[in-house]
């Protein structure tokens, strides 16, 4: 199992890891968003909701490090509230996308037979749909608000996932320590649970991570088409859409939230990546 | 500066690849009009679906003519009409026509083409549009060549105006005969302009009519193209591929000015915008709170901050060129009085800071469409600013343009709203029109409103006073009563009044007598290089 203790074969697999410059920046960038996003209410500067007309539109300042935007409130505020926001969207999708293609992934996967041709048919066919625009017809379907996106992003994300899942179980299903337990007379519940789903966890983690950085855009583009949480809550993608029309005239609107998507997506991959060759076994036994 | 200008020069190489660069024949004057909407029909008894708001009909403006025409006061003017009278009793309009016109396709203008147009128009078979325009009409005869006499129903006084609006163009019989069904897109009037070349939905051309009655055309060609995208339209007329774009978003006013040899053309509009009160809801029921509300806002930090200056703070429901308007009052921004209205009216601010009258806080539900009106989601999200200073909490429901009227067009019992962001364009630039679609008592609480009375207002008064001013032919009388409906519905405050839009053209400096109508359509037919 995963032991972090001094000397560990993992411990120096992070020490490794953690040398790579990008690696580093990787993670330093989704743990500084995950601390915004966690912390939003206490760390915001100034009341992201409050409107003071008479300094709209102003450009970054010391008094508003980001500028301020059109109705005259905060902009570096709002880019915070939009992170949680952002955040809690891509979590919650990502995390009921495991929790719909794990089991689906496992049962179909170690039993095969009719119930993995339903799954895998069904998988497929929303697999043939470019996954915005599924999204767009799923919240188009639902009404605009921070469910049905969070809904739109679990079924867009779970297909390629549960995908990943059942190949995963069909390799290691057929590995002789699983032909041995189930000779042993281990039962399937037994088998399922501690021989193949913990040798499956590092590369989901991995795939996870990387799928992280599609629902992010996903829930981008779906607030940029209007799609996304109602005002005045800030979402990174409504913030471009409404600063779309002061592109020229007041370029910070559009500058922060698009740096924000382009960080943290960076961050994701930069991160994933290490954390693939960190849970990659067969980088493990690299000197 | 340097961004922006490495921005436009993308912005225009993409469009001479998508659209390809006019390369008129040598000498030929083309005029190029960058439209936010496409030309996607051209009759004048079109269904409401067919013609796209406003490009069918500023390319209607360039084939046709009317009777009678708008000039660019709103006024009426006569067109293919020389002069006209009407009855002592009101009803029978005789009308005198221009000789010596041809349509395009050859066919004589006389009396027969209007006795076939106004029957036309006059048939919600034929013509299932802009019915509220039409249905006064009875019958149409010929009494000689050159002379028509249209009777109504009931005196209408807004009947001119009907010839005028877009869907009085007169059509060619011979042609609507031929093409049938696809007259909408083989279109043949007497105007300066006839149909060359249509690419429906992207581009339509125009060329010179060389038998126009009128003064002879400037341009060989005009070319109607369908750019959306607004920094796409402005970059067109910065590289000189449009001599004229319309629909130029306020916040890029100052940019184009700043150039030498654009021009920029802003004026009210005749659409006017307000926060609509759900009447059915009881805590909307006491105008004090009507009222408070609309003390509650500051216009016109609205209009110098979200509009940079670019709309006009109203002073009646309707806007200033609009027929039968006078000035009837003004609420101006005060957040006291706002909160000593409401507490007049029972409403005491609770532990929270929220108003509360007999326990219940004071939380309402905003609809708003994203896109379709005018800075709609940023002017809400103002008002809900203003709304929650002096106590109210407002929830906003931003839906898709796609399903907004759905929301609208409902029986009162199903309305899910307690306010709603509406704007209303009287198309016919009549002030009756415009009250009673948005003020007349609904006939049944059972059945959808009527026409835009979702609200649900209703005073016999205003009712009285309508009716009445739909009969009167003579205008200074018909004004006169529509002044006093205007201020009655004022008073009563079935809405926040906001503001009228300004509709915002652009051209090329040089080019002249381009006309900007308040109703939001640009006329070309008499533009000079």
């Amino acid at each position: 199992m995963l032991s972090l203790t001094r000397g560990s074969v993992m411990y120096r697999q992070f020490r490794r890891i953690a040398r790579v410059p990008a690696a580093g920046l990787g993670g330093v960038l989704v743990a500084g968003f995950l601390m915004v996003g966690l912390l939003a209410p206490w760390v915001v500067p100034l009341d992201p909701f409050v409107q003071d007309l008479s300094t709209a539109l102003h450009p970054p300042s010391p008094s508003h490090w980001f500028g301020t935007d059109e109705l005259g409130r905060d902009l570096l505020s709002r880019v915070i509230l939009a992170a949680r926001v952002d955040l809690t969207v891509v979590a919650l999708g990502i995390g009921s996308a495991i929790l719909l293609a794990t089991p689906l992934g496992l049962i179909a996967g170690y039993f095969r037979g009719l119930a993995d041709r339903l799954v895998t048919a069904a998988s497929d066919l929303m697999l043939t749909f470019p996954s915005l625009v599924l999204a767009i017809v799923l919240v188009s379907l639902l009404g605009s608000g921070i469910s049905s996106v969070v809904i739109a992003v679990a079924l867009t994300t779970a297909p390629p996932l549960y995908r990943l899942i059942r190949s995963l179980v069909l390799q290691i299903a057929s590995l002789d320590y699983v032909e041995a337990a189930r000779a042993l007379g281990a039962t399937h519940f037994r088998i399922i649970t501690r021989h193949i789903f913990p040798n499956l966890l590092g590369r989901t983690v991995v795939y996870t991570t990387l799928l992280g950085s599609h629902a992010i855009l996903s829930v981008t583009a779906l607030g940029f088409l209007g799609l996304g949480v109602q005002p005045p809550t800030p979402e990174w993608g409504n913030m471009l859409v409404s600063a779309r029309t002061y592109l020229g005239t007041a370029p910070w609107l559009t500058v922060f939230p698009g740096l924000m998507i382009i960080l943290f997506i960076l961050g994701l991959n930069l991160f994933g990546d290490a954390l693939r060759d960190l849970l990659d076994p067969k980088l493990l036994w690299r000197p | 500066m340097r961004l922006r200008s490495i921005a436009t020069m993308l912005a225009v190489a993409s469009i001479s690849l998508i659209v390809g660069i006019p390369t008129g024949a040598q000498g030929m004057r083309t005029l190029v009009y960058a439209q936010n909407v496409p030309v996607t029909a051209m009759d004048t008894a079109g269904t409401a679906i067919g013609t796209v708001y406003p490009a069918g009909y500023e390319a209607m403006f360039l084939v046709y003519d009317g009777l009678v025409r708008f000039n660019e006061r709103m006024q009426i003017e006569p067109q293919l009409a020389t002069e006209w009278s009407v009855s002592p009793d009101g009803r029978t309009w005789t009308f005198k026509l221009r000789r010596g016109v041809v349509f395009q396709d050859g066919t004589p203008f006389n009396a027969d083409a209007v006795v076939f147009h106004i029957a036309r128009q006059a048939d919600p078979q034929q013509n299932p549009s802009n019915r509220p325009l039409w249905d006064p009409v009875s019958s149409v005869r010929k009494i000689d060549e050159f002379t028509v006499a249209i009777t109504t129903r009931e005196p209408f006084g807004a009947f001119l105006n009907t010839l005028a609006h877009g869907s009085g163009g007169v059509v060619s019989p011979e042609a609507v005969k031929k093409y049938g069904a696809n007259f909408k897109l083989n279109p043949v009037g007497t105007g300066p302009y006839m149909v060359e070349k249509w690419e429906v939905g992207s581009q339509l051309v125009l060329k010179r009519f060389d038998r126009y009655w009128g003064t002879r055309p400037a341009f060989d060609r005009i070319i109607l193209r369908n750019v959306p995208d607004p920094a796409t339209r402005i970059a067109m007329l910065q590289s000189g591929q449009a001599d004229v774009i319309n629909a130029v978003p306020p916040e890029n006013v100052a940019q184009l000015q700043g150039l030498p040899n654009v021009e920029v053309i802003a004026k009210p509009a005749l659409r006017t915008f307000g926060f609509a009160f759900n009447l059915n809801r009881p805590f909307f029921q006491d105008v004090r709170v009507r009222r408070a509300f609309n003390y509650a806002i500051n216009r016109s930090a609205i209009i110098k901050v979200i509009f940079h200056g670019f709309a006009t703070s109203i002073d009646s429901p309707l806007s200033p060129f609009t027929m039968g308007y006078a000035p009837v009052g003004r609420y101006e921004f005060d957040q006291e009085k706002a909160r000593q209205l409401l507490a007049e009216a029972g409403w005491k601010p609770g532990p929270d800071g929220i108003l509360q009258k007999g326990g219940q806080a004071f939380e309402i539900t905003i609809l708003t469409p994203q896109g379709m009106m005018p800075k709609d989601v940023e002017v809400t999200q103002a008002f809900q600013d203003f709304l929650r200073r002096i106590g109210v909490r407002a929830r906003i429901n931003k839906v898709e343009p796609a399903v907004f009227w759905d929301y609208l067009r409902v029986p009162p019992d199903k309305i899910s709203w307690d306010m709603v962001l509406f704007g209303f364009n009287p198309s016919n630039a009549d002030g009756g029109y415009h009250l009673t679609s948005l003020f007349e008592s609904n006939p049944s609480h059972a059945e959808r409103p009527k026409v835009w009375n979702f609200t649900w207002y209703s005073n016999p008064k205003v009712d009285a006073l309508l009716n009445q001013a739909d009969r009167t032919i003579d205008p200074s009388k018909r004004k006169q009563l529509l002044v006093e409906a205007a201020r009655i519905i004022w008073n009563d405050a079935p809405y926040v009044w906001l503001y009228a839009e300004n509709v915002i053209v652009a051209k090329r400096k040089d080019l002249k007598n381009v006309v900007v109508l308040p109703i939001i359509f640009t006329i070309l037919r008499e533009a000079q290089p």
